[in-house]
Formats: structure tokens, sequence, C-alpha cells
């Protein structure tokens, strides 16, 4: 049982670390003596996990937090990152739906456009927040293709690629929050503007690189992969070429335009890249405004009944744009012509199913419901 | 500030109600409240902060008890009236659920 006796006493000591400073010490002092009253025993070990698992008082006025409370607070937390992945994701569809439509110029329009929208709805940059924003996106990415439309969108794709852009871009904010915390301003926005174009780039280039294998595309050619994945297609082409417009890769088994490897490449990576690129403005939008933060005037008046009305209409309305953009979806027989002009829509496959429609909405009336709270210390 | 009265704060109340003297530490009140220590605790602590329970820690020699020193939680006597306060007043709506319509004297 002595392993259990250290477990009971790592975990009663790791409890006492979650409550405020001045409690800490008395409280770990406490309970290690009683686990001595217990010995090494079940009871010490149930003992323990029971205060391991229970809410800490966080303040001295306030009242523990409840399991609701917690589950409330987390809700709060992932609504916000979720909401800015499916924004993100949207926009950049809209991006590659200008682009196919009315052209490349329209496309770089849409695109600045996009990106103005991200900066303003991007919020608070935190590393937390970072690694929120990188696990909606993991999840946005592997389910938009339930409706198989990109050739390499798995998770030895997407996972890559999203771990990289995480730990980078969290990174990005650790050394901008730092250096602006030390008054070194322009040197903090050049790191988070470097910082973001770097995670972005190593992230293209880890999230192609089974594509590249696949389809016989050098890797020294990656760094280049994310700037031309934003590119109309065409502007550079390297790799094999396929003069007969068959292509038999991953999911992709269509007969379409000749094409080089690199469009497929690029176009995959496209898909991918899109949204984490709008995210990272998103986030170096708030790193850049961080002595200035906005505070919604409407949030403190509005009554609960009123909050859940909002909530409720949002969900509404959710559930129509989730149908607009189950409408306006890929679809799979155009994959190969889409990526070729690199103008492919990707990324919302989990609408063809209500429950994701369903998700959808309960995401957006939790988000207008939250952002509607007054502010809350601990989200 | 008084505590937010919940089942569970009722339950410590009342076991240390029934010897508003005796010093009890966190084990004894386990067992008495039938209460995990994960609820118990957190309790304790609203229920010193709000000043109707004050604790100290025992002054033994540990070497010859052969056990750490533990920390003991009695009722103030402030403590001690308002817990019964409360602690009547459960038990005066327990017994209007019970007995629609019976008129309770407080106690």
């Amino acid at each position: 049982m002595r392993a259990a006796d250290r477990l009971a006493r790592s975990m009663v000591t790791a409890a006492a670390r979650r409550w405020p400073a001045d409690l800490r010490e008395e409280l770990a002092r406490e309970w290690h003596a009683e686990l001595d009253s217990l010995g090494p025993s079940w009871r010490g070990l149930t003992f323990a996990a029971s205060l391991a698992a229970s809410p800490a008082v966080e303040e001295p006025d306030e009242e523990p937090a409840t399991w609701s409370q917690r589950c409330a607070g987390w809700a709060r937390a992932l609504s916000v990152p979720a909401a800015l992945t499916l924004l993100a994701a949207a926009l950049f569809n809209a991006v590659h739906l200008a682009q196919g439509r009315f052209g490349a110029l329209a496309g770089g329009v849409v695109l600045v456009g996009a990106a103005a929208a991200m900066a303003a709805v991007g919020g608070r940059a935190t590393a937390r927040r970072v690694v929120l924003l990188g696990a909606a996106g993991y999840a946005f990415l592997l389910a938009g293709n339930q409706v198989a439309v990109m050739p390499f969108m798995g998770w030895i794709d997407v996972g890559p690629a999203v771990l990289a852009w995480t730990i980078l871009t969290a990174a990005t904010v650790r050394l901008s929050s730092r250096l602006r915390a030390t008054g070194r301003d322009l040197l903090a926005g050049l790191a988070a503007v470097g910082g973001a174009v770097l995670a972005l780039d190593v992230a293209a280039a880890a999230g192609s690189l089974h594509a590249a294998a696949v389809l016989g595309v050098s890797a020294g050619s990656a760094p280049s992969w994310f700037p031309l994945a934003l590119l109309p297609g065409g502007v550079a082409d390297f790799g094999a070429y396929f003069a007969d417009g068959t292509a038999a890769f991953g999911s992709l088994q269509q007969a379409g335009p000749a094409f080089h490897a690199s469009d497929v490449l690029l176009g995959n990576a496209s898909a991918m890249i899109g949204p984490l690129a709008l995210c990272s403005v998103a986030v170096v939008a708030g790193l850049l405004r961080r002595g200035s933060p906005r505070i919604p005037a409407a949030a403190q008046s509005r009554d609960a009944a009123g909050k859940v009305a909002l909530g409720v209409v949002a969900g509404l309305g959710g559930l129509a744009i989730g149908e607009v953009l189950r409408r306006s979806g890929g679809a799979a027989e155009l994959t190969l012509h889409r990526l070729v002009d690199n103008s492919a829509v990707f990324g919302f496959g989990f609408l063809a199913h209500p429950a994701g429609r369903m998700a959808v909405a309960l995401l957006i009336g939790l988000l207008v419901t939250h952002l509607n709270a007054p502010p809350h210390r601990a989200s | 500030m008084a505590p937010r009265m919940t089942t569970s704060v009722l339950k410590v109340a009342a076991a240390l109600l029934a010897d508003p003297a005796a010093e009890r530490y966190g084990l004894q009140l386990m067992q008495a409240t039938g209460l995990p220590s994960g609820t118990l605790y957190p309790i304790l602590i609203r229920l010193e902060r709000s000043g109707w329970v004050e604790s100290r820690w025992e002054q033994t020699d540990p070497a010859a008890e052969g056990r750490p020193n533990r920390r003991y939680y009695r009722l103030t006597a402030d403590g001690a009236v308002a817990a019964r306060r409360e602690v009547a007043a459960m038990q005066q709506q327990m017994a209007q659920v019970a007995t629609p319509g019976a008129q309770v004297r407080p106690a």
C-alpha cells in the first residue's frame, strides 16, 4: 500500500495548492495528519481523492464553486474559442467562394475583410485561449471532413498542423506578453506578428508532409507552402504533372483537368491552414491591443430571462446559418477542380447531420448568452 | 456574514451541536455527518470564516504520540446560538412538510 499512500499524499498536496495562499500550508498539514490516522488504506485514497475533486473556495467572502458552476465556467471558456474557429472557417470559405466566382481580386478583398472581422471579435489573447483554439480547430478540421471532401485531412495531417500551430502560437503569446510587460511595445508587436507567421508556416508544412510524401513532392519547398496556400491556384506549380487529370490520392478518386501535384498539396493545405490563419489574426489583434480591453457596454443591465431569450434567438439564428453553410458546402465531386484553382469550400461536413446543426446552434446560443453576462473573474 | 445554509452545512452544524463544548477533528466529523472530505473541509472553512467555528492545533509531542498533531474544531458561542437557530428552523420546516397545516412553535 506504499504506492497508494504516496498517491494519496500527492493528491492532498495538490488539492491544498488549489486553495487561497493563506490557507494552503495549514490545510496540507491538517490533511496529511488525517492521512496518518487513516494509515495506508483505501480510506486514505478516497479521503484524498474527494479533496482533489472538490471545488476550492476562491476568495475569503465567496461561496465554494459547485460543480454546476464549474461546468458553466468551462462552457463559457470553451464557447468562445469554438465559435471563433467556426467563424474563421466560415469567413475563409467566403474568401474561397468569392475567389472561385469573381476572381482573385474579389478573393483578396474578402480576405482582408475576413481578417478585419477576426481582429475585431478576437478578444483577449492568452496562451490558454490559444490551446483551446487549437483543440477546437483540431475537432473542427476532423469533423469537417466527415463528408469526405479533402484528400489529406486525417489525423496524420491535421494533428501535426494543429499541434505545431498551438505550440508556436502559445509561445508567441507568452513572449509578446512578456515583452509588453517590460515596456517594449514595438518589440512585443513584432514578436506577435513574426511568431504568428512562423507558427502558420511551420503548421502548413507539418500538416502537409504526409500529403507531400504521397504526392512525391519534395519537402524542400515546405517553407513556401503556407504563402502559396493563400494564393489562387496555378501561381507556382511543382511536383509531378498529371496530364490525364486522374487523381487517386487519399480520399480523392476523381478525374478532372490536368494538374500538378502541387495543386492538390496547396489546395489541401489551404483548407487546413486558412481557418488557423484567421484565428492567428484574432490572437495577434488581441496581443496588439492589450492595453485597452473593450468591455461590452450592454453587459450589465440584462436580466437572466433576457439573456436566455437572447441565447435562444441566437441559437435559432445559428440553425439558419448552419443550413446556409450546409447548402454552400463543398460538393465532393468537384473537389479536384476546386483544389486546382484553390477555391475549395471545406469544413462543415458535420452540418450534414442534424446533431451537427444542433450543436452549432447550441454553441452560438451559449456564446451570445456568455457575451451578455456580466464580466466574470474566473472565466 | 452568515454562511449559506445547505443540507450538508446543517449536518455539520448538528454534529457540532451534539456537544458544543467538545472539540472534534476532521475524521470524527466525517464519521458523524457521513460527508466526504471534499465536502466537509470546505464547509468547515466557510463556518470558520463566518465566525461560527474556531479551530486550534493540538499541542502534543508528535514523537510521543506517534502521529502528527491534529487540528480540532468547535463551535464559538455565537456560532452555537446561530447554529441552534438554523437547525431548529430546518426542523420546523421538516415538521411542516411532514404534517401539512400543523402549527409548530419556534424552538
